[in-house]
């Protein structure tokens, strides 16, 4: 069945190319987009059962929340703790842009030593992805300001892998903001909803929500989100308008084959059935060899140190299965538009127009 | 007996056969003759149901070729065709096309190859054996389910001499009723029945 790969070994090889550029820049582009969301969401989440921040900005980098209302908050029942953050970036040394988290004493365990001690005033601990691009450095510039260096920080982030960690009092300096954010610790995340209405009753001027409610509705994901999608959907568009086109091509060169096939007696349920066993093959290889690339692309994307392990990026299973169908769907009516055509005309025509 | 009543085709509205009407016996041999552009090839894609004619019924043993219930199998078990390209399928091989139209077994096949001479060719491929072999294939891949009827349409038109003399002994040599399209009026022997057409016309 498979011979006719090899008789349209061209045309086969262009199918499989296209149809693997297509898959894998849409594994690609949505595994990235999503892996700079889920690492966010992840440094969110550490300790952040709910987010409270200054009411009507559009992102954490905006917003200016008094760090306050960090005692009210931790005395209310059922608060386990409450941690003030302040989300910058800045040139760190050398490097041009990375990011600089100012984080109140008790956040600062959050962050595993790998060497050193936590940070002191003006002092900072630098991340081990940065640390590497600096050579380990004992004295850095933030932004210009000088600051020793007390210990290195290993984090699966690559944010904060890529940053560094102050103490909250130096980056209300180094931002002019008291904090970005605060992190809220529940006993019982069962009672979020409660919590919620509790702390907005402290004051008018936040805007406090559950961490998965905020993850859901911040816009700088929605942001990602919907450019991912669309800048997937739109290789994906034109990768497989290449395969509709190719294998309709393909199967508008076998119409003879068709015709042949028909005035011999074997039916176009046979010959239609061949068709879909072809086209699933190469369509399954191809996403196949599409996902060993992508997972192979992704993690060399992490090693690369200018990244500084920014670029992550992880393939989940709701893609994949979407994908998947997607793909196939797209090759079939590629293939099976023509091959219901010609299983309509008279048999002695299909060999006399495909010969 | 197959039987063509009133049978008129037009293709894009230009009229390629005018009313044909016409009785075949069981097991004869008839010629279809004439000029190129006649109207052989039509007359016998359509009498071998491989075209639908514009108008006019063809009758197989009194069953309109419309009734047949599974033309498929009508056309795989009861049908063999034989053309002047071949039409065997490249990427096959002469076993694999012959294999392709049929349920006997790899011994049947290659007797049915040793029969045209051609066993030791069962595993080329179309492109690697000469013009008169892949006809014998041709012949082989219609003869191998023994089959009511065979049509040839100019199944010597690529042929030598020597080639056509051949084939028109095996296709004389079947058990079956055989139509032949053909414009060589050397093969045709005194007791063939010919059918005769100009311009689309029975003469």
């Amino acid at each position: 069945m498979f011979k006719s790969f090899l008789r349209y070994k061209y045309k086969t090889l262009l199918i499989l190319i296209s149809a693997t550029s297509a898959i894998a820049s849409i594994f690609l582009i949505t595994a990235l987009g999503n892996g700079i969301i889920s690492m966010y969401a992840s440094m969110l989440k550490t300790d952040g059962d709910i987010i409270v921040m200054q009411k009507g900005v559009a992102d954490t980098f905006f917003s200016d929340i008094n760090s306050s209302l960090l005692l009210p908050i931790s005395k209310l029942p059922g608060v386990k703790s409450a941690q003030g953050v302040i989300v910058g970036a800045g040139a760190i040394d050398i490097v041009p842009i990375a990011g600089i988290y100012g984080v109140t004493e008790n956040r600062m365990s959050n962050y595993s030593l790998s060497e050193g001690k936590y940070p002191m005033q003006g002092e900072v601990i630098i991340g081990e992805s940065i640390a590497s691009i600096l050579n380990t450095p004992k004295k850095i510039e933030l932004m210009g300001e000088p600051f020793s260096v007390s210990g290195t920080y290993a984090s699966d982030i690559g944010f904060e892998n890529g940053g560094v960690v102050i103490p909250i009092s130096d980056a209300q300096k180094l931002f002019h903001k008291s904090a970005s954010f605060l992190l809220v610790s529940l006993k019982e995340l069962e009672k979020s909803d409660y919590m919620v209405r509790k702390i907005k009753a402290l004051n008018d001027d936040i805007e406090v929500k559950s961490t998965t409610e905020f993850i859901d509705n911040y816009n700088q994901f929605k942001i990602i989100r919907i450019s991912s999608g669309v800048i997937a959907s739109i290789s994906f568009f034109m990768g497989f308008l290449a395969i509709v086109s190719l294998m309709s091509m393909m199967i508008n060169d076998r119409r003879y084959e068709f015709g042949i096939k028909r005035a011999m007696g074997i039916s176009q349920a046979k010959i239609i059935f061949e068709i879909v066993v072809e086209v699933l093959t190469l369509t399954l290889f191809a996403f196949t060899l599409a996902y060993g690339i992508s997972l192979l692309l992704l993690d060399q994307l992490q090693q690369i140190e200018k990244f500084q392990g920014y670029l992550s990026g992880e393939i989940d299973m709701t893609l994949f299965i979407r994908l998947l169908i997607g793909s196939t769907l797209m090759a079939m009516i590629g293939a099976l538009i023509p091959a219901f055509i010609a299983a309509r005309v008279d048999p002695i025509i299909l060999i006399n127009r495909g010969q | 007996m197959l039987r063509l009543e009133h049978i008129s085709h037009e293709y894009d509205h230009e009229s390629i056969l005018h009313d044909i009407s016409l009785d075949i016996e069981k097991k004869s041999f008839n010629i279809i003759t004439g000029e190129s552009g006649s109207g052989k090839s039509t007359l016998l894609s359509i009498i071998s149901t491989l075209l639908k004619p514009t108008e006019g019924k063809l009758y197989f043993n009194d069953v309109e070729s419309a009734d047949i219930p599974n033309i498929n199998h009508f056309r795989n078990q009861k049908v063999g065709f034989v053309f002047q390209f071949h039409y065997l399928i490249g990427h096959l091989t002469v076993y694999e096309n012959i294999a392709m139209v049929t349920r006997r077994s790899r011994m049947e096949i290659l007797a049915m190859l040793e029969k045209l001479d051609i066993q030791a060719l069962a595993n080329k491929y179309p492109d690697q054996i000469s013009g008169g072999q892949r006809q014998r294939a041709a012949i082989a891949r219609a003869m191998i389910n023994e089959p009511e009827y065979i049509f040839a349409d100019e199944p010597t038109g690529n042929l030598d001499s020597k080639n056509s003399q051949v084939v028109f002994e095996l296709l004389r040599g079947l058990d079956a009723t055989v139509i032949v399209a053909t414009h060589d009026l050397s093969r045709i022997l005194p007791e063939d029945r010919i059918i005769q057409l100009k311009d689309g016309n029975l003469c």
